[in-house]
């Protein structure tokens, strides 16, 4: 299984195996580039988090302990990192944690977009990608940061729930909370798209 | 039949539950129109943020990471390093590079200002029938020509190499001659 191998294959990094190392950049380079271009909207600010995300790994590489699933302990890295970059640049405020629904709407797009109108380069999105993209932007910090690992990351919420640090039921209920946004922003393409 | 709540019907729909409630779900599912049309509804959405496609690595991501990596130099790493296929190629080249800035420093450098001992001819030394004299005089010679070139070499040039710190990483520089070596640190 792919996640047992993350695993053994981190475990020898932790040895000093570079070539396991290379292995790991080689499995989850894509992923997580797409994942932090999906949460900070900016090519270059996604792989440089991207590249701080492997380089931590490896300096944390001693410190690994087997019991967490690999993927757990490097989207843990990532989404810090991705949530922090996102305050340093907007001053945004962290939602509590499992309490998405109660923050002002989190509307994260409309400051994004104002203060970084050039930030999309190296994007091309069609336009009911850009629609999507707005939709899972303006959700609250941690039910956006949740649907992206859950949606498009493919991670299993009891995963997501080590990942943001809450209860199972938290993340079921995240969850539930950003899709159910999302269907609601998303409408006119539910209706009309031929799916 | 009693329905199920809508967020109980997104659980089941996306795999959050237990056997028996999934067992439950679906039975229900299969005779409810309400609860299956939300369940279409969830798969639906599902279908529509597909269409939000990732964003592709560009092509020198790899070569940055290994230069951050490089660069955070561990000695662990150091070694293993060696047997990276980039390293491969990229141990060569970080030595033909230092070689030809070596070349260039003692082709720039000004003669010392000082007594010059590296000029004298040493077949003079080799035949000369006194080995004690001549032969410290020999092994200073050396030892001093590169010494004497070194501190000579411009403050900018040296800059050119720090900035590469990633080049002391690499075993094959402590393989050099020493003099070399002196320049890249
Ligand atoms: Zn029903």
């Amino acid at each position: 299984m792919a996640i047992d191998h993350d695993l053994e294959l981190m475990l020898r990094v932790r040895q000093g195996d570079a070539e396991s190392f290379e292995a790991l950049l080689d499995r989850h380079r894509k992923p997580l580039v797409g994942f932090f271009a999906r949460l900070v909207r900016d090519q270059a600010l996604a792989e440089d988090l991207a590249q701080e995300a492997f380089l931590r790994v490896y300096q944390a590489r001693h410190r690994y302990q087997p019991e967490a699933k690999f993927t757990t302990w490097l989207y843990r890295i990532a989404t810090n990192l991705a949530l922090n970059a996102l305050r340093d640049r907007k001053g945004v405020q962290m939602v509590p944690a499992g309490d998405g629904d109660s923050s002002d709407g989190g509307s994260m797009v409309e400051q994004l977009s104002d203060s970084h109108p050039t930030a999309e380069q190296g994007m091309l999105l069609t336009e009911r990608e850009r629609t999507i993209r707005g939709a899972v932007e303006s959700l609250p910090e941690n039910q956006r940061a949740a649907v992206i690992l859950h949606k498009y990351q493919d991670i299993d919420y009891r995963q997501i729930a080590g990942i943001l640090g809450v209860s199972e039921s938290a993340v079921k209920s995240l969850l539930f909370r950003a899709y159910e946004n999302l269907r609601i922003r998303l409408e006119p393409l539910l209706r009309g798209g031929q799916l | 039949m009693n329905c199920m709540d809508r967020e109980h019907l997104f659980a089941f729909s996306h795999g959050m539950v237990d056997a028996q409630e999934e067992f439950a779900a679906r039975a229900h599912v299969a005779e409810c129109a309400r609860c299956r049309q939300a369940v279409e509804e969830f798969a639906r959405l599902d279908a529509v943020l597909d269409e939000w496609k990732p964003a592709e690595p560009s092509p020198w991501f790899d070569t940055r990471v290994r230069a951050a990596l490089a660069v955070e130099g561990e000695s662990g790493w150091r070694k293993a390093l060696g047997a990276m296929q980039w390293g491969r190629w990229l141990v060569p080249a970080a030595a033909a590079a230092l070689l030809v800035f070596a070349l260039m420093v003692m082709r720039q450098s000004p003669p010392p200002s000082q007594p010059v001992v590296h000029q004298i001819p040493s077949p003079v030394q080799k035949t000369s029938p006194a080995p004690e004299a001549g032969r410290p005089e020999a092994g200073r010679e050396s030892t001093a020509k590169v010494q004497a070139q070194v501190p000579s070499t411009p403050e900018d040039d040296l800059k050119v190499l720090e900035d590469y710190d990633m080049l002391a990483n690499f075993d094959i520089l402590s393989e050099l001659p020493r003099g070399e070596t002196r320049v890249a640190n």
